[in-house]
């Protein structure tokens, strides 16, 4: 006997529906970390992919140091700081900007910062402001 | 007895209860604090977690402060909800994308979160109005409890962003056994506790702790290189420094610099989140109040409590604390303790203060791992018995009425708009605007005679 799909759908939709009605907490809290598992790992990912080094910047993502091959991550900042600047100044507009040394001094005495990716260019502006610093651009293979 | 025993004998009660609460809710003051810590700029992640935690706690101290100042006769406990922190930190996250110049971030963030506080306030004291109270009770439950489950989902993306992520680097495996092990073993514990009432201490606020050693036992065997490592490592200083808050205040010119790092429309949004952080607050407040049956004692007495938050919002506003309101669930743990007189919420404060001074260096050892555990936690018991019981279950039983089923579509309409916008307000705000196009044309209909859909 053939059996109509619409029913079939239906009946599968009913016995979910009496399993949520049936389970509330067990549905919730299934839901909950789903959600949030997915939407998190998503966010993680998203968050790591700026950071990795595409097969163009590859020279930038892995440097060699004293025949040791690192693999720090590619700043999207280059900074040049003054001569006198202090470290609490340098901690604070570090801090202010949300960015990390992730490479530096170089063999200009510059540093490579890592910044919040979509902000790069901003900040690097920002940071020439900044009486502490003498010079700052972006590095656009690591943008 | 004599009146001077029985007074002891009371006091004495309040005062286990006053400690007993607080050990059992430190743990989640310090999540919050790591929670709201990470979005705070011009402080490094090291120590991100000791400037948060200080902003919670000393919220928790005000607003303490704040309920003796008014002589409120139920000894209920405030502070920080994460609900109201996570708008927070939408406003400061704001702050973060329209600032044009980076380097005033700091204070602009600071300036923002007194604004939003302020507001905040201001919004609470339109609760004293018995419109605006009755107003904010009817709003259909499927929409608060979208916002509420939402903000749930956001904890744990944001844990499994960050405090997770890390170790999730550092060794997949493990991490992700060692965390789904301890939040179903605290789950269970939770489920199992609601039932037992024979214990002075609330088991069921005891699912946190019981979730953070877990994780930390899990961390120690099964991860013993993490230490190490800086992205799956610990908690980290949490040296809580009073010197902090001062340095938060900026002087005129860092003010007046970072008040034009942003557009006037852009400090009316920041304004605006504010109003709908107070708006959350107010509900916040209010479901406590009815939770716990104070009003049916004293029906006069629910303005003093709305007053209490509002100033204590207003008094956390010049040093950028984090938001303050009523909370069901430690006060409920007061009652449980059997703390009657408003001494226990002194002695709650005091042991709040103890804590963070002598077991500040071990619990820096808390491993993030942990920490997400219980994050996940905070956010499990959000999902309320109301959700289940005025939501979910009407909305999906067999007989349902077409009202429930639209409640449950308008609770996910919220849930899925919080979600694809990543921020439970936009949800919250999608929902209200949807619920109050349906009243009106539930009204239309009425008036012409037609079928209309209810919520």
């Amino acid at each position: 006997m053939p059996v109509s799909t619409d029913s079939f759908a239906l009946r599968w939709l009913q016995k979910l529906s009496d399993f949520f009605a049936n389970h509330a907490w067990l549905s919730l809290f299934t839901m909950l970390l789903l959600l949030g598992l997915a939407g998190g790992l998503g966010k993680y990912t998203a968050r790591l992919a700026p950071h990795s080094v595409t097969a163009s910047s590859a020279t930038t993502g892995t440097r060699s140091m004293g025949g040791v091959t690192t693999g720090a991550a590619c700043g999207q900042v280059l900074v040049l700081l003054e001569g006198a600047a202090t470290v609490k100044q340098v901690s604070q507009l570090l801090q202010s900007v949300d960015a990390v040394v992730v490479y530096g001094p170089n063999e200009n005495g510059a540093f490579e910062l890592r910044v919040p990716a979509v902000d790069a260019r901003r900040i690097a502006q920002a940071l020439e402001t900044s009486p502490a610093v003498r010079l700052a651009s972006v590095q656009p293979d690591c943008l | 007895m004599s009146r001077f025993a029985t007074l002891a004998r009371q006091c004495w009660g309040d005062g286990v209860a006053g400690v007993l609460t607080a050990v059992v809710f430190y743990a989640e003051y310090i999540s919050l604090g790591a929670t709201l810590g990470g979005h705070i700029a011009g402080v490094g992640k090291d120590a991100a977690a000791a400037v948060g935690s200080l902003l919670v706690l000393g919220a928790v101290w005000i607003s303490c402060l704040s309920a003796l100042l008014w002589f409120l006769p139920k000894p209920l406990l405030a502070g920080p909800r994460t609900a109201s922190v996570l708008i927070l930190i939408v406003g400061l996250n704001w702050v973060k994308e329209h600032v044009a110049n980076p380097l005033v971030l700091p204070t602009a963030g600071m300036l923002a979160m007194g604004l939003m506080l302020c507001v905040a306030a201001a919004v609470q004291l339109l609760g004293l109005l018995e419109c605006v109270r009755n107003w904010v009770k009817a709003m259909p439950p499927a929409i608060s409890k979208g916002f509420l489950f939402m903000t749930a989902i956001s904890i744990v993306m944001g844990t499994v962003n960050q405090q997770l992520g890390g170790c999730l680097q550092f060794s997949f495996w493990p991490t992700a056994a060692i965390f789904i092990v301890s939040v179903g073993i605290a789950c269970r514990w939770a489920s199992w506790s609601a039932a037992q009432t024979d214990w002075r201490v609330s088991l069921k606020a005891l699912s946190l702790p019981v979730g953070i050693a877990l994780a930390w036992v899990g961390y120690a065997l099964f991860l013993p290189g993490a230490s190490s490592a800086v992205s799956c490592g610990t908690l980290g200083a949490l040296g809580l420094q009073l010197q902090t808050l001062t340095d938060r205040i900026p002087d005129a010119l860092q003010a007046q610099a970072a008040f034009q790092g942003m557009s006037m429309l852009d400090w009316a949004a920041v304004a605006a989140i504010g109003a709908v952080m107070g708006l959350v607050q107010l509900i916040e407040t209010l479901t406590t109040l009815d939770s716990i049956a104070s009003t049916r004692d004293a029906p006069h007495l629910w303005r003093r409590y709305i007053a209490a938050t509002a100033l204590a919002n207003l008094l956390s506003a010049p040093v950028g604390l984090a938001c303050s309101s009523w909370s069901a669930a430690r006060s409920s743990a007061v009652a449980r303790s059997f703390g009657v007189g408003r001494f226990v919420v002194l002695i709650h404060t005091l042991t709040l203060i103890l804590i963070a001074s002598l077991a500040t260096n071990y619990i820096a050892k808390l491993p993030l791992l942990a920490l997400a555990v219980a994050l996940t936690m905070v956010a499990v018991q959000m999902v309320d018995v109301d959700t289940e019981e005025k939501v979910w279950k009407p909305g999906y039983a067999p007989s349902g009425a077409p009202a429930n089923t639209h409640a449950v579509w308008l609770f996910w309409w919220v849930v899925g708009v919080g979600f694809v916008t990543g921020a439970a307000i936009y949800g919250l705000l999608a929902g209200a605007v949807l619920a109050g196009w349906v009243a009106w044309y539930a009204r239309f209909c009425a008036k012409n005679n037609r079928a209309a859909v209810h919520v």
